[in-house]
């Protein structure tokens, strides 16, 4: 046998080994693909890392960095996510300010009414632009601020 | 119809076979009898099923008749039991923002071109879903994708895509082509599809062919109606899935949506420049009747590829120009080996690792489309 088909051929059968792997490890590689690679969900759809949690007791505050995020370098428009956690614990009316840029001055004043699922948005920094929306998730409530890049 | 394998007779096909039975045991059923009786009946039509479409295959020596037939169904129950699913998980097909957020969807691997570029500048993945979902989530998804790709290069178009198989479906209707005609130009438009997407993808951070071109939005979930955008996105989805899945193939007679338009079939050709497996035809047993460049579902033979005896780089090995040419003269292909020399060889370690994964993942689709059916009619709902 010629030392081309002697390849070609071992690599077809190969081929059935690759397939059987990937299957009976789909588990393994997987886990090995996103530790190896360190990938993470886009922050803009994941909100970012959390940066801060305030805890009021029965409650939970968590805010999100500011996401800026593009391909290269950052956009001039981005958002903060304000996540309220757990749901069954939350209080009717939450009010909230936030220092999102953490420079240690509040930027904006949240008022979220948890049983209508929206909120009112009270602007101390010229860098927040308005409320993107309020979102009912499976394990808490989240709240999105439109923000302008400096 | 000719076969260019020949009836193997039954022993010999059996044998052939026993391999395929004892792996889709294993990796279909889990090795296990199922407990839940509403379980085992659906399990088991799958599995004979499954083993039977394959011994057809290698019993007469055709291979698209039992393929195309297997993919159909395929897509057809992947319908039936995804948006059975969205229902019983979430109410309704369409797709929230908090849905979203949640890192609820489930990964389409017809995102992973647009994944690439941002995946490689920014470490992350610009897809709304989890990577460890119990649904499709995206590290399962890209390792499957990633394996067959490897294993049968395009072939994923035609043995496991889940989608193809609507297009294909629908070009099957088409018992005389009324547009015949179809400027080789268009072939380019995947690539150009595949360009635009991978770039505003990129520029974005969002799936844009999900957001704005897929077709089979139409079919699984679709993001809910909440604006303009939405409802024009609909309106997109919905003319590409009646057009290009529906309409055109049953003019055409071919998968114009998969051969004309979507750019992961595109994205998936360059796999076949490095996959070990192709398609060949035999020069000095070609006829030069041309039935093979008339036929091929995805516009993958054209003169000049004809006179050299190959298929174009956008070939899905789908095998229907090997079932169909009078003289025998195109098969299956290991790269290296003597042309024509040894083709039930070839053509047995190709289907091998193509119907294994076929079987596994369009025998889960079967499997969760026939549960749904079968839960419907004993208990007159589809939803647990």
């Amino acid at each position: 046998m010629r030392l081309p088909s002697f390849f070609g051929y071992t690599t077809a059968v190969l081929m059935m080994v690759v397939v059987l792997g990937t299957l009976l490890g789909m588990n393994y590689f997987s886990h090995k693909l996103i530790s190896a690679t360190g990938l993470q969900i886009s922050p803009w759809f994941s909100g970012g890392e959390i940066v801060r949690t305030i805890d009021h007791g029965s409650y939970k505050t968590l805010q999100h960095r500011a996401v800026f995020d593009a391909l290269i370098g950052q956009r001039a428009e981005g958002f903060v996510q304000i996540d309220f956690s757990p749901p069954a614990a939350l209080p009717d009316k939450i009010n909230e300010k936030i220092d999102f840029d953490l420079d240690g001055k509040i930027d904006f004043n949240l008022e979220y009414d948890v049983s209508s699922n929206s909120a009112v948005l009270t602007a101390y920094n010229p860098r927040v632009v308005s409320l993107s929306g309020c979102y009912v998730l499976k394990e808490l409530r989240a709240v999105r601020v439109r923000l302008k890049n400096e | 119809m000719t076969a260019f394998t020949g009836n193997l007779g039954w022993r010999k096909a059996g044998l052939l076979c026993l391999p395929m039975l004892i792996i889709t045991a294993v990796l279909l059923l889990y090795g296990k009898p199922l407990a839940d009786p509403g379980k085992l009946l659906p399990a088991a039509i799958t599995y004979l099923f499954v083993n039977a479409t394959f011994f057809c295959m290698i019993y007469t020596g055709q291979t698209n008749k039992y393929r195309s037939r297997f993919f159909i169904l395929v897509s057809l129950l992947f319908v039936v039991s995804f948006i059975a699913n969205l229902i019983e998980v979430r109410g309704t097909m369409e797709l929230s923002t908090a849905n979203m957020l949640d890192g609820e969807t489930p990964l389409c691997p017809l995102v992973i071109p647009m994944l690439i570029i941002p995946a490689a500048l920014t470490n992350t993945i610009i897809f709304p879903g989890s990577f460890f979902a119990a649904h499709a989530g995206i590290a399962p998804m890209i390792v499957l994708w990633l394996g067959f790709s490897v294993a049968v290069g395009r072939g994923w178009c035609s043995w496991i895509c889940f989608f193809g198989g609507m297009d294909e479906g629908f070009s099957r209707l088409c018992r005389k082509p009324k547009i015949t005609d179809i400027d080789k130009k268009w072939t380019a438009l995947p690539w150009a599809v595949l360009l635009g997407i991978v770039l505003t993808s990129a520029v974005t951070l969002s799936p844009t062919y999900c957001a704005w071109l897929c077709p089979f939005k139409t079919v699984t979930e679709f993001p809910a109606i909440e604006s303009v955008k939405t409802a024009l996105q609909a309106v997109i989805f919905t003319s590409l899935f009646i057009g290009l899945v529906v309409v055109l193939p049953i003019l055409t007679g071919r998968r114009t949506q998969c051969g004309l338009f979507c750019p992961f079939g595109a994205f998936q050709s360059i796999f076949n420049k490095i996959n070990i497996f192709a398609v060949r035809i035999d020069r000095a047993a070609c006829v030069d009747c041309k039935l093979c460049l008339k036929q091929c579902p995805t516009f993958s033979i054209d003169e000049q590829s004809l006179q050299a005896g190959k298929t174009l780089l956008s070939c899905g090995k789908c095998g229907k120009c090997i079932d169909r040419c009078p003289r025998q003269a195109i098969s299956f292909h290991i790269k290296g080996t003597p042309l024509h020399v040894n083709r039930l060889t070839a053509r047995i370690l190709f289907l091998y690792p193509a119907f294994t994964f076929a079987a596994v993942i369009g025998g889960g689709c079967i499997y969760g489309g026939l549960e749904r059916i079968f839960r419907l009619l004993l208990t007159g709902s589809m939803i647990h």
